[in-house]
């Protein structure tokens, strides 16, 4: 302020060039690695894909009796049964086909046996998409009980 | 004072590029990611082989492998939420709901809670998976 009017114009025309920046870049950068970080950590990348499980069908007054029903396709960890017949799943398809082609109101059933896990039936519910088979529907196993602890 | 300034400005130019990767990362991960959804307690998807994409649906229902069952990140009895999915039915007659069950589950007890679903009135349903791993 007190300087003498000559000094001030030259030394600002000096130093202007050289300020580029007249915020300092650190506290920018701190906010981007913690932006950076959060969304690393709080973003999943898991690529969802769904199986649709309507359960418009079958309707519920349908005969209860589940085992005289044709095309019931019976699941187990191992093994696949056709109306109580076990068959591989490449003898199983052409009878479902053909059951399927016959009446066209026909559904395939599909029943996990005891204690099967999801995944041994969704293995087979895939098979069965392979195969063009779509008009499906899920039974229970009338013997299967619920353990104690996973009603509560 | 002279040779300082320029050491001040010659430290900024050399993390600029830095920077600049760092802005890009951000950006990706900002774009690319989905946030991943708070669950009381871990569920894996089974694999499969489908195709479909997954929509978002308006419920979400956990089953776990011990068979707890949470509704929207809430654990709760199967009674409770087939009552709670039955109030939400009476606002949205079509409401969509995705169930994501572990792959270890019995899946009779997938069904049961299908079952459940239907008596409530439930018609569209959708069960998680995440393509198989080669």
């Amino acid at each position: 302020m007190q300087t003498p009017e000559p000094f001030t114009p030259s030394r600002l025309v000096l130093h202007q060039p050289r300020r580029r920046a007249v915020i300092s870049l650190t506290p920018l950068i701190d906010v981007v690695f913690i932006l950076l970080v959060f969304f690393m950590l709080a973003s999943s990348f898991l690529d969802w894909r769904s199986i649709t499980l309507d359960t418009v069908l079958p309707p519920p007054s349908r005969p209860k009796a589940a085992d005289q029903q044709p095309l019931l396709l019976s699941v187990s960890a191992a093994q696949t049964r056709l109306n109580g017949e076990v068959l591989g799943m490449d003898i199983l398809l052409p009878s479902l086909r053909q059951g399927l082609d016959a009446d066209p109101n026909a559904m395939v059933r599909v029943q996990p046996l005891g204690d099967t896990s999801l995944q041994a039936v969704v293995a087979v519910l895939d098979e069965l998409k392979l195969a063009g088979i779509t008009r499906l529907t899920m039974v229970r196993d009338p013997d299967w009980r619920v353990a104690d602890d996973t009603r509560r | 004072m002279h040779f300082e300034t320029r050491r001040k400005d010659d430290s900024e130019a050399r993390i600029l590029p830095l920077i600049n990767v760092v802005f890009l990362l951000l950006i990706f991960f900002m774009l690319a990611g989905s946030f991943g959804v708070n669950e009381p307690f871990e569920v894996t998807a089974p694999d499969s082989i489908s195709e479909t994409a997954h929509e978002t649906a308006s419920v979400h229902i956990l089953l776990g492998a011990d068979g707890q069952l949470a509704l929207d990140g809430k654990v709760m009895a199967e009674a409770v939420l087939l009552e709670r999915i039955k109030t939400r039915l009476v606002a949205a007659p079509t409401l969509r709901i995705q169930l994501k069950a572990d792959a270890q589950t019995a899946a009779n007890r997938v069904v049961l809670l299908m079952e459940g679903l239907r008596e409530a009135g439930v018609e569209r349903l959708r069960l998680l998976t995440l393509p198989s791993m080669p």
